[in-house]
């Protein structure tokens, strides 16, 4: 909420940004569940790699998330994200919606050879679009090159809101403008 | 978004709450219903469901990998259904029921829910639903020999009379497993119209000393474990309102302590609230009330070889079956001769 809050007064300094593309890559830990006895329940690290272009105030890109030990025949994330962002001095927070398509399952079947059908009904529920509010708290600029850390990202599956939750922690990202 | 997440449950009915003004004369009909239940007969139930899953012999253990499966939870090597289910079959039968199977030929899992049915005289097409499952870990007093012994006892008291509504009685199969048959059971039926539905789930066992009764997180309950546990989703929210009337109506105000979770019931911070087999109901929508004594949140003896009648409290079991009794009455219309 602080973060939102000290967006809103440095809002006038949006301007002054300047446009560019970034490429970033990072590592994240995020959890996923929907409360019941079949959830992955550790959190899932993964890789990312990321393309941004800065237009104003607003920060768009995308890119993929890769948890080798995420479970699932395709642990992989494509995201599109949206970013409202200011600058002050080397610290460039900011905020957004993120939607993307997530292939890392929330059920899990259950081991030990126990009966399926219920993990089976309930992940059939689950699409693998998310819809998430991810925040940049801890992003700073040093010329061509930018470190983020403690990303914090918060959401839900799409097709069935608050169903599931979506949290993600952002360990550290490294970019580069072009 | 709907509230999604631990604090946004609601406990949302209680005691105190104001009621909603319900037909006098719907609730003296269901009074006279539920005053036919008989205490001796649920224990007799009891102890024959006991004795049926003592002199069972348990599903293969070969199915599982024991070692993958926390033996302590879930005691699957010592899981029997098939005599339960012969009883409950027959007994449904003695009453004067059609009797039929909703069988499933998994090579694994094979299912069979045992399924009685009253038909309705004026909605036929609107379904009250009482499920309990019959598959038990050990003797299973509790664990579901309660809340078989509770779908007989209202099977015997609606036996012979007249509803607006269909009510349908099922034993479910293999809930110890995770679900199963109530699961198959919701998916063969997508299309139902089910106007209520209880599903009792160990309802015998209380313990009112302070301090017996361990919480979950986010929900405040009583520290005794004298209540009985009502849980619905938002579509079963009215019935539970009804309950609460009806256990006043009935003399047992403090019976039942209720909590609604949001929309359909399912979400993140709803996985204890959905260990039982309303929950498939709830995944599909339906409206579905879950009757417990919490199990494990109170009862020690919860899927371990104690779990037996001398542990039950008779004079619990009834009360619960009393109020259930005149629930059903009440959603189904009736009882008419």
């Amino acid at each position: 909420m602080r973060s939102w809050l000290l967006l809103t007064v440095l809002l006038p300094g949006l301007a002054a940004a300047s446009p560019g593309q970034e490429v970033s890559l990072g590592s994240t830990a995020l959890v996923l569940t929907n409360g019941g006895a079949y959830n992955v329940t550790a959190p899932r690290v993964a890789l990312e790699a990321a393309w941004s272009l800065e237009t104003g105030a607003w920060r768009v890109g995308a890119g993929v998330r890769w948890a080798p030990a995420g479970q699932g025949s395709f642990p992989l994330e494509l995201y599109a994200r949206g970013l409202l962002s200011t600058r002050v001095g080397h610290w460039q927070p900011a905020v957004g919606p993120e939607l993307g398509l997530s292939g890392l399952p929330v059920i899990r079947p259950p081991r030990g050879g126990l009966p399926e059908d219920l993990s089976e009904r309930q992940a059939a529920q689950l699409g693998p679009a998310y819809v998430a509010l991810h925040a940049v708290p801890l992003r700073f600029v040093f010329g061509r090159f930018t470190a983020s850390a403690l990303e914090l990202q918060w959401g839900t599956s799409l097709n069935r809101p608050g169903s599931t939750l979506r949290l993600q922690l952002g360990l550290l990202h490294l970019g580069m403008t072009l | 978004m709907r509230p999604l997440f631990a604090a946004l449950l609601f406990l949302a009915v209680s005691s105190c709450a104001s009621r909603p003004a319900l037909d006098e004369a719907a609730l003296a009909r269901a009074g006279d219903f539920a005053a036919g239940v008989e205490r001796a007969r649920l224990m007799a139930d009891v102890d024959a469901l006991v004795t049926a899953h003592r002199e069972d012999t348990p599903l293969d253990c070969g199915l599982f990998a024991p070692s993958e499966v926390d033996t302590a939870r879930r005691p699957v090597c010592n899981l029997t259904r098939e005599r339960a289910r012969q009883l409950v079959r027959e007994r449904f039968i003695s009453l004067g029921y059609t009797v039929t199977t909703q069988d499933v030929a998994d090579p694994r899992f094979p299912t069979s829910n045992v399924i009685a049915e009253l038909r309705g005289t004026e909605r036929p097409d609107e379904v009250v639903v009482v499920g309990a499952h019959y598959d038990a870990y050990f003797a299973a007093a509790d664990d579901n020999s309660s809340g078989v012994a509770a779908m007989l006892e209202l099977a015997r008291l609606a036996s012979g009379r007249r509803f607006a509504r269909t009510v349908r009685f099922v034993g479910f199969d293999l809930e110890e497993l995770g679900l199963v048959g109530s699961t198959r059971y919701v998916q063969v039926l997508p299309g139902e119209r089910i106007f209520a539905s209880i599903v009792f789930d160990c309802i015998g066992y209380k313990d009112a000393r302070p301090g017996a009764q361990l919480g979950l997180a986010g929900f405040p309950i009583p520290t005794t474990g004298d209540f009985l546990a009502a849980i619905a989703n938002e579509q079963s929210a009215p019935r539970l309102e009804e309950l609460y009337t009806l256990g006043g109506r009935l003399g047992s105000p403090n019976l039942v302590r209720g909590v609604t979770v949001p929309e359909d019931g399912t979400g993140p911070a709803t996985g204890n609230l959905m260990r039982s087999d309303h929950a498939p109901f709830w995944l599909a929508g339906h409206s579905a009330l879950f009757l417990t004594d919490t199990a494990n949140f109170r009862n020690p003896h919860y899927h371990k070889d104690t779990d037996v009648p001398a542990t039950l409290d008779p004079d619990f079991l009834a009360d619960v079956t009393r109020v259930s009794a005149a629930a059903l009455a009440f959603w189904a219309e009736g009882s008419r001769p």
